[in-house]
């Protein structure tokens, strides 16, 4: 329920930028009687606002009287252009603030009937509660128990894998990847990675695997990987594919690389 | 439209490196660098323009430099030459760059190739050794030639004279041994 009393009680908006605000308010408006008397059943949809101002979108300035907001609806209609868009009553000596958006193009904020400001995307579809997601530092430390988990977030978890790829035997092409921007063939049985988003140092962990090139244990079919000897760097590494099932080891291709990595970026 | 374009990399010691560029790029955040977007689908994007593959081949150096060695001269890759650079693997380390050709150097693939023979012989040989070993125990002359003879065949694939008339890659490859798998 939201009340404006007469005669100075006003509801306002304040728009921040030049965007195509458009306002609609719904109340019942009632005398001072005991008990109060219905007078009126008021709409009012309020010319377009297309500067950065501030607009009164309902007053009560007939004497004696009390107008009940039931709903009010505050649209950008611009094509482009976001909008701070702020909601304030004032009883003639004191601006309360009500809510603040920022609204984008074809996004509403609506005040319903029960009282609740909600606001909806372009789509229609709600916003959700985005104060309640998981910073990066509550993601990294993995304690909060009163946080949820966003898309991006995820990404920030301690365990889940920051980079991830499958590369031909070979290492000349990247079959699937995860933050991986490329890959290079630095001879026989080795295979450098350079990562998109870098670790933040050098200390993160590599798991690396191979796909072997025949399914028998003789000699040049039993793979095996390393990482290659200080080669991990913040942004890459490299992995090393040998044949060891004889008494000379030798690098060779496997079928197929596969890695992922985990650690703080 | 390939998310991947082929870049042939020369290194100060002659090495060839092939690097497989990204065009596209699925990660949590802007990675830095000349990336556009995210779009819609959270995927970021660049095109292979010198400037950019420069970017990204500064990247890679980083761990070519930990080798003592630094990057020389870059160019695209033919499809040709991609392809090149995943087939005759034994000899991948062989393949040069010069004067815009692509191509191996037959003195480092024929060493590469008596590598191989050498790596492929190892375990034979060891197991030759035991059977030579029991044969002489056991005193019967036609065991102890048969298991020598063995051993002296393995040692002469990697003394074989076609080794060095091989002029082509092609040519050297089909002297491998039927066991040798890539």
């Amino acid at each position: 329920m939201l009340i404006l009393r007469a005669t100075a009680d006003i509801l306002r908006v304040v728009t921040g930028s030049a965007a195509d605000i458009e306002v609609h308010v719904s109340a019942m408006e009632a005398d001072n009687a005991t008990p109060p008397v219905v007078q009126d059943i008021v709409r009012v949809n309020t010319a377009s606002i297309t500067t950065a101002t501030t607009t009164t979108i309902l007053d009560c300035t007939t004497a004696n009287r009390r107008r009940n907001v039931k709903h009010v609806n505050i649209y950008n209609n611009h094509a482009s252009q976001s909008c701070l868009t702020t909601v304030e009553h004032t009883d003639g000596t004191n601006v309360e603030t009500l809510a603040e958006v920022t609204l984008l193009a074809s996004e509403s904020l609506v005040f319903t009937q029960g009282g609740v400001w909600i606001h909806y995307d372009a789509n229609g579809g709600v916003y959700p509660s985005v104060g309640n997601a998981a910073s990066q530092a509550e993601m990294e430390a993995g304690t909060a128990t009163d946080r949820y988990v966003t898309p991006q977030g995820m990404n920030w978890h301690p365990g889940v894998a920051k980079c991830w790829g499958k590369a031909v035997g070979a290492g000349t092409s990247l079959t699937v990847n995860w933050n991986i921007s490329s890959i290079a063939d630095t001879g026989t049985g080795r295979l450098g990675v350079n990562i998109g988003t870098d670790f933040s140092s050098a200390n993160y962990v590599i798991e690396a695997l191979l796909e072997r090139t025949v399914t028998s244990l003789t000699a040049n079919g039993v793979e095996d990987q390393q990482v290659r000897n200080a080669s991990p760097a913040a942004g890459s590494f490299e992995i090393e594919s040998y044949d060891q099932t004889t008494i000379l080891f030798v690098a060779q291709d496997p079928q197929n690389y596969f890695f992922a990595c985990f650690g703080d970026q | 439209m390939s998310v991947e374009v082929y870049i042939g990399v020369t290194l100060s010691d002659g090495f060839f490196v092939h690097v497989a560029f990204q065009t596209v790029l699925r990660a949590p955040k802007h990675p830095g660098g000349p990336w556009n977007g995210p779009n819609d689908l959270g995927i970021f994007t660049r095109e292979a323009t010198d400037a950019n593959i420069e970017y990204e081949l500064s990247r890679a150096a980083r761990a070519w430099q930990k080798d003592g060695r630094t990057l020389v001269s870059w160019r695209r890759l033919t499809e040709a030459e991609h392809d090149l650079c995943g087939s005759h693997r034994y000899y991948r380390n062989a393949l040069e760059d010069v004067s815009g050709q692509l191509k191996h150097n037959m003195t480092k693939a024929r060493v590469l190739h008596r590598e191989a023979l050498n790596h492929i012989n190892g375990g034979k040989l060891l197991t030759l050794d035991r059977v030579l070993v029991d044969a002489m125990l056991g005193g019967k002359k036609e065991d102890i030639d048969s298991a020598a003879a063995a051993r002296k065949a393995l040692r002469d694939r990697v003394i074989d004279p076609a080794i060095d008339a091989a002029q082509t890659i092609e040519e050297l490859s089909a002297l491998l041994p039927l066991e040798t798998t890539i």
